[in-house]
């Protein structure tokens, strides 16, 4: 049971499945993900069964603008990419160069956060509570649930990023942040669903 | 029964019902890196697949050598009552409590998220089991059974 | 057993060959992210241009939306590479199972009540 690593030759070339801890946590990971994709699709299957439940509140025609959420998709699609580049980096074992596309990672999705939250408020000042009909409540579900994931998110990478500040890529940290950058995808994934079914559905689609 | 007695009726036979499965191919009771060498599996009743066309015992698919184990943690524990509370608060609402129950849900998401945190920011390597104490350990464990 | 867990490396273990590998992939994920934006250009001019009927535009839009998770999953997140096995088994039984959840939950909240 005891696992090797080959550390003569500098860091391994796969340093986030290098020991047995990191391929434990990237079997896991895709579970909780697989997992999340169902959760995700409760939520989605809500919001389009009780989407046109407006009680009489404001429609999703009435409120969706099309240049925030573009802007908000092209940020969060973005630091999507930043991620790839920065687990490249890893994989290099270039730490300051990984370190500084997680930053720009990080302050994108803090961009990305920062407009969900001003969105919310405007439908608010529109009349659009949380409990004004059907669909007010499965849109603040749907698009809140996303949004708690990108500030846990947020959250997590900050956390990384303070702890391991000066440590260099180790066997421990590379998990972590191969982990988070997995994570990363997924809220992007499930953004790419909320902007086609939620928004340009709501605009376009009767 | 006392005690004492438990421990003098403890069933210390390591396959007593004569099984199929892996679990009766280690020793009773189960120490605590369960296998010393990692058993080769054959087929689905691995143990069974051994008494008949084998010797009726696992063979080792790796040498002797010292174990890794995982530190005992408390922290999951206080991740499942972080969500507890959490979960609990946010069904207080139609309770008329005395505490105010989004105060509850802040306190179990804390609870829960700060124990996420602490998780992540200690490193922790668990031990290992040098190969000399996996080796007495064997022994004793042979050593009960043949005493049987 | 190593105990280098919690050292940094001086250097990295990669062969030429790894490099160019990883450079390889680099500029594939970049193609992969150029496809991307062009996706999300061509959904929003889908929508917003209002030429064709609604019930197409849902269709197409939904259609490009899985070519994205397509992209996401296989390129950004390395499940074509080897050694995901697993992965790919829990992804796509995730997958499997959203689609009924989501015809169902529409079947039973939407058709029914509204």
């Amino acid at each position: 049971m005891s696992e090797t690593v080959d550390v003569s030759r500098g860091l391994p070339a796969h340093p986030e499945r290098a020991t047995l801890e990191g391929k434990n946590k990237f079997v896991g990971f895709w579970v909780f993900l697989s997992g999340e994709v169902t959760m995700f699709a409760t939520f989605f299957g809500t919001y389009l069964g009780l989407r046109n439940g407006t009680a009489g509140g404001p429609e999703a025609a009435d409120l969706f603008h099309m240049p925030l959420v573009f802007i908000m998709t092209m940020i969060l699609l973005t630091s999507s990419l930043t991620s790839v580049i920065a687990i490249t980096a890893m994989k290099k074992n270039q730490f300051k160069k990984m370190k500084l596309w997680m930053w720009i990672t990080f302050f994108l999705g803090v961009a990305f956060l920062g407009f969900e939250i001003y969105e919310f408020v405007e439908y608010v000042h529109y009349g659009l509570g949380f409990s004004t009909s059907a669909f007010a409540s499965s849109f603040y579900s749907l698009v809140g649930l996303h949004g708690a994931h990108v500030v846990f998110g947020l959250g997590w990478v900050l956390l990384l990023l303070i702890r391991y500040n000066r440590a260099g890529i180790t066997l421990t940290n590379a998990p972590k942040f191969y982990m988070f950058s997995l994570y990363w995808h997924f809220i992007d994934v499930v953004w790419v669903f909320i902007f086609t079914v939620v928004y340009l559905m709501g605009i376009g689609g009767g | 029964m006392s005690s004492t007695q438990r421990r003098k009726d403890r069933i210390i036979v390591d396959d007593p019902w004569d099984g199929r499965a892996l679990e009766w191919a280690t020793h009773t009771p189960v120490p605590e890196y369960n296998f010393a060498q990692v058993p080769q599996v054959r087929s689905l009743d691995p143990l069974f697949y051994e008494k008949i066309h084998g010797d009726g015992k696992m063979k080792p698919t790796e040498p002797l050598g010292d174990i890794h184990m995982p530190n005992g943690s408390f922290l999951p524990f206080m991740i499942a009552l972080g969500s507890f509370i959490a979960g609990f608060g946010l069904i207080m609402k139609h309770m008329d409590a005395w505490i105010n129950p989004y105060f509850v849900v802040v306190l179990g998401l804390l609870v829960m998220f700060g124990s996420m945190a602490v998780r992540s920011w200690k490193e922790d390597h668990g031990y290992h089991i040098t190969k000399e104490n996996v080796e007495a350990m064997e022994r004793e464990a042979l050593a009960d059974e043949r005493n049987r | 057993m190593a105990d280098h867990l919690s050292e940094p490396f001086k250097k990295s273990a990669m062969t030429n060959e790894e490099i160019m590998k990883t450079q390889r992939e680099m500029r594939i994920q970049f193609i992969a992210f150029a496809f991307m934006i062009a996706l999300t250009f061509l959904a929003f001019i889908a929508v917003g241009a209002e030429v064709a009927p609604p019930g197409f535009v849902i269709s197409f839009i939904i259609f490009l939306a899985f070519i994205q998770l397509f992209l996401q999953l296989y390129y950004f997140m390395h499940l074509k590479d080897k050694d995901h096995g697993w992965a790919n088994t829990f992804m796509v039984s995730g997958l499997v199972l959203s689609i009924p959840t989501i015809v169902a939950l529409i079947l039973i909240i939407g058709v029914v009540k509204y």
